[in-house]
C-alpha cells in the first residue's frame, strides 16, 4: 500500500507524517483527491480553485517532481514513494 | 541608471565632534541618499584612522556592501598576499543597511580570502551592520598589523583602536560579554575566537547573536591583523529615515507585503519563519540531493532525524530575528537531555546540519547543537569544517590515515576534534588548513569536495544541476548563495526548472547570480529574494538613494559587481581551470533519485560562459569597457 509522506505545515493539519493511502490511487490525482477526502483542510495549502497544484508545493513520486513528470496524471506504482512538501526555502550563511 | 529626482533621504542634523571633525547623525552631505558618506581607514601597524568619504561614481556603479568592497580590494591590489598584513579586512555596509527597508540588517565582510587566494565576501545579520550605519558608517577598511592584540571601538562616527590582550585567548562567548559589560547593551561585537587568532583558514567572525560572516577565512585575517573585535556602539535614535515619505510609503509597503504574503517568507506561516533554513533538510534528501559520507552517496537515512521539522519539535525555544525582519528563520534551540543537555544556542541552520550531520553520518540534532555551538565560540565556519571532518572519515574508512582515524558518525571524537581543531592541536592542525589543503597533505586530494579550495554545501551537484555549474564558477569558492538556483529547482522561483536537467542552468545561474550581487550590495537579507525581485530592489533604492533605478538597471549592476569580481580573481591569476568540480561529482553517480547522474561539467561550462561573454572564464576587455568597470 502507498504512504503519503507529509512534511512541514501538512503534517499538522492531518495530524501524522504518513498517511496510508486506503484507495488504492493508481494516479498522483487520485492519490491527492482521497488525502483531501480525508483531511479537508489540506485542500487549501495544495490546490489552487482550479484543481491544480499550486506554486510552490513539491508533489515528488520517487524523489521526482510531478512537475517534471505528468502533473496528476502521473501513475502511482504499489512501491512508490509519494512524498508532499508545502512552499519551504532556506540556504544559510 | 538615470540621475533623475534630487536626493531624497534622511540625510539630518550634523553635529561637532569634540575634535571639531563634522560628524553625521544620519549621514554627511552628499549628492547620493542612503549612504552615511563616512569610511574608516584603520591601519593597525601604525594606529592611525583616517576618515574620508565615499566615492560618488564607485557608489554608483557598485552600489555598496559586496560591491563597493570588492572595489575597495580591487584598488587595494588583487595580488596582495591574503596572509599577509597587506590584505584588506573590509566591513561594509550599504545604501539601504540599518534603514526601514524590509531585511535590512545585513553586513559583507570583505577580503581576499586566506582559503582559497579569491577575493570573498560574507554577510552578517543580528544588527551590527545596522549599529555601524546608525554609528555613522559605510564603511570600515583595515589593513596592517598590530604590534598586540586590539580591538576597534566605533562610536559617534570615529574608530579608536584600544587594547585587547585581556580577551586574547577567549571565545567569542566570552568575548561578547566581556565588551557588553563594559559598554552596555546597546553594543554591537563583531568578534574572533580563538579559531581566527590561530589562523584556521576557514575561521569566521560571530556577532553577540552569533550569527556569522560564516565563509571565506574571515576571521583568519583578523586573527593575523591581531583584530580581535569591532565593537560598535549605537542606538536606533540615529537610525535613518526617509524624508520622503510619500515616495517611502507605498514603496515600503509593496517591499514588505511581498513578504508578508509570500507562502514561502510569511511569518509564522511560511516554511521559512517556521521551521527555519532547516526545513530543506527532507525536500533536497527526497530529491536525492543530500551528500551522505562525504558525499559517497546522495540520500541520506537520517535525513527526517535532523530536519527542520524534528528540531522544531524537539528542541526549538525561541525564533529570533534581525533588524527590520518579520521573517524571523532564526531557529533558537535547547539540548533537554543526553551528553550534551543544556546546550543553548542560536542557530541549528540547514547547512551545517548537513555539513556536520548527513556528511558525517550522525543522524542526533543534540550532537549538531553542540558542535555548531562550538563552531559559534570558536568562530569557525560550520560547513567547511563538517567537510573537512568528513573527508578525514573517508580517509580513515580507506585506511589512509595511522592511527584511529575518525569513523563515521563518531561524535564524542568529532566533539574533541572541532576543539582541537580550533586550537591547532593534533590531527587539528592538518585540518585547519581546510579541507583541499588537508586531503593534499593525507596524499588524497580526491576526497576534498572543494572548489577553489573552499568546501561544497548542502546541494548535491549531481541531483541539483544548478548548483553543480554554481559551485563550479562560483568567484568565491564552492558556494550554494552566489546564485540560489534551489529556487528554482526545488520551488519554481521564478520558474520551475528540472534538477537533474543541465541545459539552461547556465543561464539561469547568471540571473541569480547577478540578482544576488545586487541585494547584497544593498545589503538586503539574500532570503529577500523568495517573494521580492529586481522591481522592488529598484524601487526601494530609487527612494532612498534618491536616482531612479529600474529592474533592468539592477540586472546590470548585479552583472557589473559579479563581472568586477570575477576581474579581481583573473587579475590574482584565477581563468577557467580553477571553474571545475571535484572528480567525484563528474565521475560517480548519484544515488536514489540522482541514480546514473554526473556533472555535465563542460557543456555547462560553454553556456554559462557564453552566457557572460567571457573567454574560458576571463572578463575579456570588451567587458570591462561595456560594464565600466575599465574606462
Ligand atoms: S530572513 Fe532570517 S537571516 Fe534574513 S534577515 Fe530575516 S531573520 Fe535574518
Amino acid at each position: 500500500m502507498i504512504e503519503a509522506k507529509l512534511y512541514a505545515t501538512l503534517r499538522a493539519i492531518a495530524g501524522s507524517k504518513t498517511v496510508t493511502l486506503e484507495r488504492q490511487p493508481d494516479t498522483v490525482g487520485a492519490a491527492l483527491e482521497e488525502l483531501i477526502d480525508r483531511f479537508p483542510d489540506l485542500r487549501a495549502g495544495l490546490l489552487s480553485e482550479e484543481g491544480t497544484v499550486r506554486p510552490f508545493v513539491a508533489v515528488m513520486v520517487d524523489g521526482r517532481d510531478i512537475r517534471h513528470l505528468d502533473g496528476l496524471d502521473t501513475p502511482l506504482e504499489g512501491d512508490a514513494t509519494l512524498d508532499i512538501f508545502p512552499p519551504v526555502a532556506g540556504g544559510s550563511r | 541608471m538615470v540621475h533623475t529626482s534630487p536626493r531624497i533621504t534622511s540625510m539630518i542634523r550634523l553635529r561637532t565632534h569634540d575634535d571639531g571633525f563634522w560628524v553625521p547623525e544620519g549621514g554627511m552631505d552628499m549628492a547620493l541618499g542612503g549612504y552615511a558618506n563616512r569610511v574608516a581607514r584603520v591601519d593597525l601597524t601604525s594606529g592611525t584612522v583616517t576618515y574620508e568619504e565615499i566615492n560618488e561614481q564607485d557608489a554608483r556603479l557598485y552600489i555598496g556592501a559586496r560591491g563597493l568592497g570588492v572595489k575597495y580590494l580591487l584598488d587595494n591590489g588583487a595580488t596582495v598576499d591574503p596572509d599577509g598584513p597587506d590584505n584588506m579586512l573590509a566591513f561594509m555596509n550599504g545604501p539601504l543597511t540599518g534603514s526601514e527597508a524590509t531585511m535590512s540588517g545585513r553586513m559583507a565582510i570583505v577580503t581576499k580570502s586566506p582559503l582559497t587566494g579569491t577575493v570573498s565576501d560574507s554577510h552578517i545579520g543580528g544588527w551590527s551592520a545596522a549599529r555601524m550605519r546608525w554609528a555613522g558608517f559605510d564603511a570600515l577598511l583595515f589593513t596592517g598589523r598590530a604590534e598586540s592584540p586590539v580591538y576597534a571601538y566605533v562610536e559617534d562616527g570615529k574608530v579608536e583602536l584600544r587594547p585587547a590582550t585581556d580577551v586574547w585567548g577567549k571565545g567569542v562567548h566570552d568575548t561578547v560579554p566581556h565588551f557588553q559589560d563594559r559598554y552596555g547593551d546597546d553594543v554591537s561585537v563583531m568578534a574572533i575566537g580563538q579559531a581566527g587568532e590561530n589562523r584556521v583558514r576557514f575561521a569566521s567572525i560571530i556577532n553577540e547573536h552569533d550569527r556569522a560572516a560564516g565563509r571565506g577565512g574571515m576571521g583568519a585575517v583578523a586573527g593575523g591583523k591581531n583584530l580581535k573585535a569591532v565593537v560598535i556602539k549605537a542606538s536606533d535614535d540615529t537610525m535613518p529615515k526617509v524624508e520622503d515619505r510619500d515616495a517611502w510609503r507605498p514603496v515600503h509597503q509593496r517591499a514588505l507585503g511581498v513578504i508578508l504574503d509570500s507562502e514561502v517568507t510569511a511569518p509564522k506561516a511560511g516554511g521559512l519563519s517556521l521551521y527555519g533554513t532547516n526545513v530543506l533538510m527532507n525536500p533536497v534528501n527526497a530529491l536525492g540531493g543530500i551528500g551522505t559520507r562525504n558525499s559517497q552517496t546522495t540520500q541520506f537515512d537520517g535525513a527526517e532525524k535532523i530536519s527542520g521539522e524534528t528540531v522544531r519539535e524537539t528542541m526549538l525555544v525561541g525564533d529570533p530575528t534581525c533588524h527590520a525582519c518579520p521573517v524571523a528563520c532564526k531557529i533558537e534551540v535547547e539540548v533537554k537531555d543526553g551528553p550534551h543537555a543544556g546546550v543553548h544556542m542560536e542557530s541549528l541552520e540547514y547547512e551545517p546540519a548537513w555539513s556536520l550531520g548527513a556528511n558525517c553520518d550522525v543522524d542526533d540534532p543534540r550532537v549538531l547543537a553542540k558542535l555548531i555551538d562550538q563552531c559559534n565560540d570558536y568562530g569557525m565556519d560550520a560547513i567547511e569544517i563538517g567537510n573537512a571532518i568528513s573527508m578525514y572519515m573517508e580517509a580513515t574508512q580507506n585506511e589512509y590515515v595511522t592511527g584511529g582515524g575518525i569513523v563515521w558518525g563518531d561524535t564524542d571524537t568529532m566533539v574533541a576534534t572541532v576543539d582541537q581543531i580550533a586550537l591547532r592541536e593534533g590531527v587539528g592542525d592538518l585540518l585547519a588548513d581546510g579541507t583541499a589543503r588537508a586531503a593534499e597533505q593525507i596524499g588524497h586530494p580526491e576526497l576534498a569536495m572543494t572548489v577553489k579550495g573552499q568546501a561544497v554545501a548542502a546541494y548535491d551537484p549531481r541531483a541539483m544541476k544548478g548548483e553543480a555549474i554554481g559551485y563550479a564558477t562560483s568567484n568565491r569558492g564552492a558556494c550554494h548563495l552566489r546564485g540560489y538556483t534551489p529556487a528554482s529547482e526545488l520551488l519554481g522561483i521564478p520558474v520551475k526548472t528540472d534538477p537533474l536537467e543541465w541545459k539552461g542552468k547556465g543561464e539561469l545561474l547568471k540571473i541569480f547570480q547577478d540578482l544576488h550581487s545586487f541585494s547584497d550590495s544593498l545589503d538586503l537579507c539574500k532570503f529577500s529574494a523568495f517573494a521580492q525581485g529586481a522591481e522592488e530592489y529598484a524601487s526601494q533604492y530609487s527612494v532612498i538613494v534618491g536616482e531612479e533605478m529600474t529592474a533592468d538597471d539592477v540586472m546590470v549592476a548585479g552583472e557589473r559587481i559579479y563581472n568586477l569580481e570575477r576581474h579581481f580573481n583573473n587579475l590574482a591569476g584565477f581563468d577557467g581551470k580553477d571553474d571545475t568540480l571535484p572528480k567525484r561529482y563528474l565521475e560517480e553517480p548519484g544515488t536514489g533519485p540522482a541514480a546514473g547522474s554526473v556533472v555535465e561539467l563542460d557543456e555547462m561550462k560553454a553556456e554559462y560562459y557564453a552566457a557572460r561573454g567571457w573567454d574560458d572564464g576571463v572578463v575579456p576587455e570588451s567587458k570591462l569597457r561595456e560594464l565600466q568597470i575599465v574606462q
